[in-house]
Parts: C-alpha cells; sequence; structure tokens
C-alpha cells in the first residue's frame, strides 16, 4: 500500500499566530489594492462589460498585428472611442485582438460601427469576428445586484445547513473561512489587475463550495472524535489530531483538483474560461488553507471560551 | 456471491444500461458530420429533443435580449403587450430558417432569443427587432401641402395663422389665402420659382413679415420641388425635422386645421443634379388600412415595367381588407395612395382605379434578401410596441469548434492524469474508482440528454472539475477504510466500516457544495447557467457512484480473495 504521509503528529493549530498575521496581511493587501484602483480608476473592480455595460469585440487577423494596433486604436479613436481597451489575447501567432468598449449607452450597433469603420481603414488586412456583445447598462447593474444576492444567499444557506447538522459554533466556523477565501481571491485578481467578469463570480461560487467541502470533511472527523470523549486531551490537542488523521485525504483531493484547474488554466487560458481556472488555482490553495487555519482555530477559539456542551 | 451484493449488482447493471440508451440519441447525432445531421433532423425533428444540447459558445449563434418599450402605449393596451410581442416573434424566429431557435419570455418586459447556428446576423436583428407597422395612406393634395408650408414659414417668422376653425371670420382671409397659395403653388410645381427666390413670399399680403429677417433659411429654402412632390438634400433632412417637430410650428399647423396630417420620408433615396435627396410626404394622419389587412406577403423578383428585375413584395389581403381596399381606391380615383412601413413610405403609386382584387405591391430600392425578410415580417404581424435590443452576443461558428477542441483537450490530460494518480496510489480500489468516475459522467451526459439540456464550455469546466472532486468521495472512503485495516480489522469488516463512517461526511460535504451550484444555477445565465447544471447533477451522482456503484466491485473481490486488500 502506498503511503505518502505515515501517521503524523504535525501541531497545525500551534501555527496559529503565524497563520492568522498572514492572513491579516494578505487581506489588508486586498483592501489596499481595490482602494487604489477605486482612485485612480474611479471603480473598486476591473468590471467586465457584463456589470456595466459596453460592447466587446474579439477579431482574428489574417496578418500578424502587433504593428498594427496604433492603428486600430486611431480607427477608435476616431469613432470617438477613445477610451477603448485594445488588447491582443492568445498566443502570437493567432493574430486575435480584443477590443473592449465601456459603458457607451444603449447603442448597440457599436458592434457593427467598429466592424465597417476597420474594414474601410485596414483593407490589407482582413479579419473574422470571432465573438461579440452589447449589453445595455440597465442590465449590467440587475447583474451587479444578482452577484451580490447570490454570494450572499449562499452564504446564509450554508451557514443554515451546517448549523442544523453539527451546531452554531462549527456553522460560524465554517463559513468565516468562506469570506476569507473570497476576499483573497478577489485581491489577487486585483492586484493582477483582471476583469471582473460573471465567470469570475461563478468561480467565487465554486470556491466557495469548495472550501466549505473541506470544512465539513474536517468537522465532521472532529465532531467523531468528540464523540470519543476527550479523555484527557485539551480540544485543541483533539483538533490537531483531527487534521493530522485526514491529512492524507485532504493533500491528496487538494492536489488533484489544483492540478485539474491547473491544466484547464495552462489550455483554456485565453477562452472564457481562463480567468474561472486562474480564480480556481488561487481559491484550492486558500480554500485548504483556510480549513486548517480558520475554519479549526476559530473552532479552538471558540471552545476555549465556550466548552462543549454536546457533540 | 452474497444476495445483497448481487442485488446492488444488477441495480448497477440495469442503471448503466439505462444512462447509455438514454445518451444513444447524442452519440448517433454528433459522432455524423453536418449534412448528415440535417438528414437526421428532417427525418424526425423531435431527435432534437432527446440529445444534449450545445451551447452557443460551442456551436456558434447569436442570443439577444429584447426589452418592450412602454413609452408610448396606454394603459389599457399594456396587461398582455408582452404576450403579443412574444406570439409576433416567436412566430419571426420559426420562418427565419434556424434549427433549433429557443424564445423565451422574461419579467415583465422581456424577451430572450436564442438562435444557435445562425449564419446572418444581420438578418435577423432586422426581422426581430421591426415594429413592423404597415399603413396604406392617402397622399394630401399640392394645395394643402403648400398651405402647411406657407403654416410653417409663417410660424418660424414668429406669425401664427388665425384659428380657423371659427367659421365666418375665418372665410374672407381663406378665399385671399387660396389666391395666394396657387400662385405660389403654381410658381413651385411649375418649377419656374427657384428655390431660394424668396419674392412670391414677400408678396404673400402684408400678413407676412420679412423673411429675410429670420436668422434660419425659412422651411421652403430646405425643399426641392420633384415632380409632384418635393425633396430634401440629405445634409438638410436634420433641420427639416428639427423644424417639423417644433412646438410653435404645430401649434401653427393645428391652428391652420392641418393638425391632422404628417409629413413622412421616403425609405428610398434619389439622386438629382449630383446631390442625394429623399422624397417629402404630406399625408392624411390616420391610415386607410392597417397590416392587419394583409394575409399574405412574398418577396419576388419585378418583372415587368420599370423596375424589371428589381425586388418587390407581393401583398394579399384577406375579405375584410379586400373590400376596404377596393372602397378606398374607388373614393380617392387619381389620387396617391403611400404605402408606409413603420413610418416610412416606401412608395406612393396614383391609384388608378378601384382595385377589388384585394392585392398590392411594395416596390423600392431593396434588394431580394430584404424584400424576403420584410415578407417574413409583414406576414408575422406587427409588434404591438416597438422593442429595443439590451443585449447581444454571438459567437462565431470558428471560435466554438475551437473552444470544443481546446475543451476536450484539457479534459483528455486531466482523465490521464488522474488515471495514473488512482491506479498507482490505489491500485485495484483506483481502478473501481476510476470506474465509478466513469460512470458518473455518463449518467450527468445522460440526464442532460433526458432534459434536453445545454452543455456551455464553462459546462464542460464543470465536468472536468466534477472528476477531481468526484474522486474526492472515493479518497475519503479508501483513507477510511485505510485506517480500518490499521486498525487490525478483516478486509470485509474493514471496507463495511469504511464504508459506514465515510457515508455521512460524504453526504454532508456534497449537500453543502450543492447550494452553492443550486444558487449559481437560479441566478446564472446562459454559460453560468449550463456550469452549475453540469455541477450539480454530478454532485447527485457522484453521490451514487462512490457510495453504492463502488461497494459492488469492493464486496466481490473481497469475497473471492478473503485475505487482500488491493487499496
Amino acid at each position: 500500500m502506498l503511503r505518502i504521509f505515515k501517521e503524523t503528529r504535525i501541531n497545525f493549530i500551534g501555527f496559529q499566530k503565524w497563520a492568522i498575521g498572514f492572513s491579516l496581511f494578505l487581506t489588508l493587501v486586498t483592501f489596499v489594492s481595490i482602494g487604489y484602483h477605486w482612485i485612480v480608476f474611479k471603480a473598486p473592480f476591473n468590471w467586465s462589460i457584463e456589470f456595466i455595460g459596453g460592447t466587446q469585440v474579439q477579431l482574428k487577423f489574417e496578418k500578424p498585428i502587433h504593428n498594427e494596433i496604433q492603428r486600430v486604436r486611431d480607427v477608435m479613436n476616431q469613432l470617438g472611442y477613445t477610451g477603448s481597451e485594445i488588447k491582443p489575447i492568445g498566443s502570437a501567432q493567432d493574430n486575435e485582438l480584443l477590443i473592449i468598449v465601456r459603458k457607451q449607452g444603449e447603442a448597440a450597433a457599436v458592434g457593427q460601427e467598429i466592424h465597417d469603420a476597420l474594414v474601410k481603414a485596414m483593407p490589407d488586412n482582413t479579419f473574422e469576428v470571432r465573438r461579440h456583445e452589447s449589453i445595455g447598462p440597465k442590465i449590467g447593474g440587475e447583474m451587479q445586484r444578482d452577484a451580490v444576492w447570490a454570494v450572499l444567499l449562499a452564504l446564509v444557506g450554508i451557514l443554515i445547513y451546517v448549523w442544523f447538522r453539527f451546531q452554531a459554533s462549527f456553522g460560524v466556523a465554517a463559513v468565516i473561512p468562506l469570506f476569507h477565501d473570497v476576499i483573497i481571491t478577489i485581491g489577487f485578481f486585483s492586484v493582477l489587475n483582471r476583469e471582473f467578469s460573471l465567470t469570475f463570480i461563478a468561480a467565487l461560487l465554486t470556491i466557495m463550495g469548495y472550501s466549505l467541502n473541506d470544512n465539513v470533511v474536517i468537522f465532521d472527523r472532529i465532531r467523531e472524535n468528540m464523540r470519543k470523549g476527550l479523555k484527557g486531551k485539551s480540544f485543541l490537542d483533539l483538533v490537531n489530531l483531527s487534521i493530522n488523521q485526514t491529512l492524507s485525504r485532504t493533500i491528496i483531493t487538494s492536489g488533484i483538483t489544483f492540478v485539474v484547474v491547473t491544466i484547464l488554466w495552462v489550455i483554456g487560458r485565453k477562452t472564457t474560461i481562463g480567468d474561472f481556472a486562474l480564480a480556481m488555482m488561487i481559491g484550492t490553495i486558500f480554500g485548504t488553507y483556510s480549513t486548517i487555519y480558520i475554519a479549526s482555530v476559530l473552532l479552538v477559539w471558540w471552545h476555549k471560551r465556550w466548552p462543549i456542551i454536546k457533540a | 456471491m452474497e444476495k445483497k451484493t448481487t442485488v446492488r449488482l444488477s441495480v448497477v447493471a440495469i442503471s448503466v444500461l439505462v444512462l447509455l440508451a438514454c445518451l444513444f440519441p447524442s452519440f448517433k447525432y454528433y459522432t455524423k458530420s453536418v449534412p448528415v445531421r440535417e438528414e437526421y433532423v428532417k427525418k424526425d425533428p423531435n431527435i432534437l429533443r432527446h440529445i444534449v444540447n450545445l451551447g452557443l459558445d460551442l456551436q456558434g449563434g447569436m442570443r439577444l435580449v429584447l426589452e418592450i418599450d412602454r413609452t408610448n402605449i396606454d394603459k389599457e393596451h399594456d396587461k398582455d403587450l408582452l404576450d403579443r410581442a412574444f406570439t409576433v416573434i416567436e412566430n419571426r424566429i420559426n420562418k427565419l430558417g434556424v434549427a433549433e431557435p429557443t424564445v423565451q419570455k422574461q419579467g415583465n418586459d422581456r424577451i430572450i432569443v436564442e438562435l444557435p447556428g445562425l449564419k446572418d446576423e444581420e438578418s435577423a436583428k432586422n426581422v426581430i427587432g421591426r415594429t413592423a407597422q404597415l399603413e396604406f395612406m392617402l397622399l394630401r393634395e399640392p394645395a394643402e401641402l403648400d398651405h402647411a408650408i406657407t403654416v410653417i414659414d409663417n410660424a418660424m417668422a414668429g406669425k401664427l395663422p388665425k384659428d380657423t376653425t371659427a367659421a365666418a371670420a375665418a372665410h374672407d382671409t381663406t378665399a385671399q389665402k387660396t389666391k395666394e397659395q396657387q400662385t405660389l403653388a403654381e410658381k413651385i410645381f411649375k418649377g419656374t420659382g427657384a428655390p431660394k427666390e424668396s419674392t412670391a413670399a414677400a408678396a404673400m399680403a402684408a400678413e407676412s413679415t420679412s423673411l429675410a429677417a429670420a436668422p434660419i433659411q425659412s422651411f421652403k429654402d430646405l425643399l426641392i420641388p420633384m415632380g409632384d412632390q418635393i425633396a430634401v438634400r440629405m445634409e438638410n433632412i436634420g433641420e427639416v425635422n428639427s423644424i417639423l417637430v417644433r412646438p410653435d410650428v404645430r401649434e401653427a399647423l393645428d391652428r391652420a386645421g392641418l393638425g391632422g396630417n404628417k409629413f413622412l420620408w421616403s425609405h428610398d433615396t434619389v439622386r438629382a443634379e449630383g446631390a442625394v435627396d429623399r422624397v417629402l410626404y404630406y399625408v392624411k394622419g390616420s391610415p386607410e388600412m392597417r397590416g392587419d389587412a394583409i394575409s399574405d406577403a412574398r418577396g419576388s423578383i419585378d418583372q415587368t415595367g420599370m423596375r424589371m428585375g428589381g425586388a418587390k413584395i407581393d401583398l394579399e389581403m384577406n375579405a375584410k381588407g379586400a373590400r376596404r381596399f377596393s372602397a378606398v381606391t374607388a373614393a380617392n380615383v387619381n389620387k396617391f395612395m403611400a404605402i408606409v412601413l413603420d413610418s416610412t413610405v416606401y412608395s406612393a403609386p396614383r391609384i388608378i382605379q378601384k382595385i377589388s382584387g384585394g392585392r398590392a405591391e411594395i416596390t423600392g430600392n431593396f434588394s431580394i434578401q430584404e424584400a424576403n425578410n420584410l415578407a417574413i415580417v409583414l406576414r408575422a404581424g406587427a409588434l404591438p410596441a416597438p422593442v429595443k435590443i439590451i443585449e447581444e452576443q454571438a459567437v462565431g461558428p470558428s471560435l466554438g469548434q475551437d473552444s470544443i477542441s481546446k475543451a476536450a483537450f484539457a479534459g483528455l490530460i486531466a482523465v490521464l492524469f488522474i488515471i495514473v494518480f488512482a491506479l498507482i496510489y490505489y491500485r485495484l480500489s483506483g481502478a473501481i474508482a476510476l470506474v465509478a468516475l466513469a460512470i458518473n459522467i455518463v449518467a450527468v451526459l445522460a440526464i442532460m440528454a433526458l432534459l434536453n439540456a445545454t452543455l456551455t464550455l464553462p459546462g464542460i469546466a464543470g465536468l472536468i472539475l466534477q472528476l477531481a472532486m468526484g474522486i474526492d468521495a472515493n479518497v475519503i472512503i479508501f483513507e477510511r477504510i485505510r485506517e480500518e485495516d490499521r486498525m487490525g480489522k478483516t478486509p470485509r469488516a474493514a471496507i463495511e466500516s469504511g464504508y459506514k463512517m465515510a457515508t455521512w461526511t460524504i453526504i454532508d460535504s456534497h449537500f453543502t457544495a450543492l447550494i452553492t451550484s443550486a444558487i449559481l444555477y437560479w441566478k446564472g445565465t446562459g454559460a453560468i447557467k449550463g456550469f452549475a447544471v453540469t455541477l450539480s447533477l454530478g454532485i447527485l451522482s457522484n453521490l451514487y457512484t462512490a457510495l453504492f456503484v463502488t461497494r459492488v466491485p469492493q464486496d466481490i473481490i473481497v469475497g473471492r480473495n478473503k485475505q487482500k486488500l488491493s487499496i
């Protein structure tokens, strides 16, 4: 039988001070980054057009485009879209450009306008429209509201379920790490200046589900050990023991999930799921980390003040 | 084999067969090339309901969200507006020739349209978005048009006409006006007066104040005589429009008794003297007939007359419409009837004689493609209110193809990785877990086929992710079994115990993950919904495969080989 981890006796909770410090640091970085964005870019997040309205066009050119970007920009400026974003996507030989015009009001004909202008201005380099999207600002506002609602509802639903299946302290200790994971993932995306799109929100919800999954497995073991009785151990020891017992499973599952989403990212980087995969990569690592250093630590703290009445 | 195990084995075997059967139509459909698929659909259109649907991001196509513009609707027509608009749009879309269009209502004001595999975006948007209000309107006589022009000019100069509803007092003024108008009219329609000549206007009694003092050109100056009608240069159209909407101008026209008439632009442009113009028609405001008189409309090529080779639309009216048309034409011989679509005049032919056959033509400067599109729109009926496109997404088929290949490739690598790991780390039990995972994926796809659900690119990502999360359940069980084994239990007991202890953990963790994916399904749109579907189905089917299906081979193997655990 192949075993990566023999009986381990690592005092995980012992590192709590370092861990809390690390988490607080990352949280601080996140808020600083958001604040910076707010000041410099007038918006806390780099919202995609799905949230603030706009038009997005992905074009595949026949000939190489690195020198052409300026020409495209001239055309866009002429049309009046001076703030538009023009960036190459995919690998160099794909010759693909993504043009994003944000917040242009109700005009859904922007895509056609851009298309026609480019055809006229660059007859020597034909292109194909791979995809395009046009979203009015009203829908964008609704999406924002829906996204926030979705996240809040998820948290409440989870809290209720875990409270019901375990006990109050477990419920709270299961939910707070989810906040942590979501905030840190947002932080990474903010620092990397990546777009906050619908797929990113979907990734956040998935990360919440995954992180919670992790927490529940550990809590289940903790509860089982509690039923066997403390036998002279402190609650902290019991929690440590539970973590050690499930360490194999934790490492294997996180490992596999991380490798899988990395594969998704490497191959799907330039597709619409690229951001999703990247967010999941961050989420799987921190989901595991938060299970030990936020969820379990919170349990230990709680029960230091209020000893467990029942298991 | 124990009886319990036999029962379990049968259940698993039957379930797998049922699942494969559900997937068979999809397999048959997707492994064929596109022309063969179209054959299948022709022979049995229902097949499209039994397969897994591919999302727009995988097969290309367009998605539109339309919103009804209620600004000009009065309250009584408000209630079933969405339903009526929905029916009209559904009709139009069905005529577009797209394989599997979907049309859905959303909320009070919105309609969502999905057109997979759509090739001609422009046509589709035109067909879907047109209000398509067809009206037959009588043109006003030149004298009346001229009166209107005068009134407008006066209004612009600050002079409102006397209220003509007061009968007697206006009588002689009218007589004098008519005489002057006739002089002016002759001048305009004989083309003797170049538009800029203001002497005729200045001669119009003491009523007009000097036009030369007006800072902007007079209304008349912007008009160009063109046979029986007047035209306007393209660059002046904006100014003409701004004059026509001025409140003082409108009030003046109302007072002059001309408030019931409308100015409408032509659809076609004309070339004259090296410039491009549009014709400005003056019509009676209330239409003689509307689009509900039409029973059929067909696009065709004009075979006769001046427009040989051009496209036209043949209109056929229903019984009531034909009767009305006959009456209208009989009463208005030698007058002109404008055929108006969405407040734009397509043509204004002279009524030569009474038309009793209930047939008419719309001619104009459009291609056969446009004619066909317009015909579709006329057949399906007018929208009860205009619609706006508030969201539009389109994916080209090449990108769709690329996405599929990328997704398949990523899936393949991920699967290989998991296979290698499972076999090395868990050996035979690992192989069992892999079989369970395979059944898991089959189950998800089969249920999707059953529900005719849509697989999107994020949906495929969800499936791949599900592989990782799916194996988690097996890992929990196996690690538990190893623990029990280490505590000294027999293989039989270890397996029994392992499954028992792990069951609630797995149920808890799956249900909590299900909460987030259910919310994603509820609040998500389009592609995200596809992700939530595969993830949720995967979680549910994983409960079955990890807890039930894997039991069977484990029990069988241990039953035979009582000593060793291959885990």
